[in-house]
């Protein structure tokens, strides 16, 4: 998995690519201290480019929701498509994530 | 396939096909395994649902990975403290040739309408438990009854063998 985050006005932008899964946890622990230390009270993350999901990587979403909502700050999710987008609906992640289009 | 630890069989192109692929835990880890098997089987067997195949593969191979090879159970804290450990714990684990040579093997046949998985450790099994609502972690094996047409644990956990209806 790989990631870029952008700042916008009141924003910032994680955009996530390739595949998330039970081997990306240093990565992940990398986004969620660039996350942390990021200074807009927003953040969304873009799943457009993740081509791949598996139960880890749903355990490390909920773990980057938990850790930016530690900091005051709020989340969304946005983009999820083909066999991310599944996993996630099948997993009743909607119920827990700020899912959007 | 011998390179980086691994073997291969790919049984007659007609008729029936029999797969089987043995990796160690090293490779297992590191490489999109089931991406790969997931990619081959799209192939020779064109009527199967290569996501469900390929997500139900990936848990497989994680559970033996993970929990079979490794001997590590699930993060139970959704914290990153708590993932940092889990990730410090994992790479000690891999660091140790014994058990990053383990293998985990990955049967796969084609018999009509099924396609049949089983993905095999050697580790010293294990037993399946729901994760709590609250717990990030843990949903491995109810995604492989989801995405597949029939699962079933054997062995004490070491085999994870799965359909699925074409």
């Amino acid at each position: 998995m790989d990631y870029r985050i952008t700042q916008g006005p009141g924003l910032t932008e994680a955009a996530l690519s390739g595949r998330l899964t039970f081997n990306d946890y240093e990565k992940m622990r990398l986004l969620m201290r660039d996350l942390g230390a990021a200074p807009a009270r927003h953040v969304t993350l873009r799943l457009d480019g993740l081509e791949f999901v598996d139960s880890s990587g749903i355990g490390m979403l909920l773990i980057v929701k938990e850790e930016v909502e530690q900091k005051d700050k709020t989340l969304d999710v946005r983009g999820a498509t083909g066999q991310v987008l599944r996993v996630l609906t099948v997993a009743d992640l909607g119920k827990v994530l700020d899912l959007r289009p | 396939m011998s390179d980086g630890g691994g073997a291969a069989e790919v049984g007659p192109a007609g008729g029936d096909m029999a797969l089987s692929l043995s990796v160690t835990t090293a490779l297992a880890h590191g490489r999109p395994l089931a991406a790969a098997v997931a990619r081959m089987l799209a192939d020779l067997a064109p009527g199967a649902d290569r996501d469900a195949v390929e997500t139900a593969l990936q848990e497989a191979v994680a559970n033996a990975v993970i929990h079979g090879n490794l001997g590590l159970s699930s993060m139970e804290v959704g914290t990153a403290a708590a993932m940092q450990r889990y990730a410090e714990a994992l790479a000690g684990r891999l660091a140790d040739p014994a058990l990053a040579g383990r293998r985990v093997t990955v049967d796969a046949r084609l018999a009509g309408k099924v396609l049949r998985l089983e993905v095999v450790d050697e580790g010293a099994g294990y037993d399946a438990v729901e994760p709590r609502p609250d717990q990030p972690f843990g949903r491995g094996l109810g995604l492989v009854s989801r995405f597949a047409s029939r699962c079933e644990v054997r062995d004490g956990g070491r085999r994870l063998c799965m359909e699925f209806d074409l």
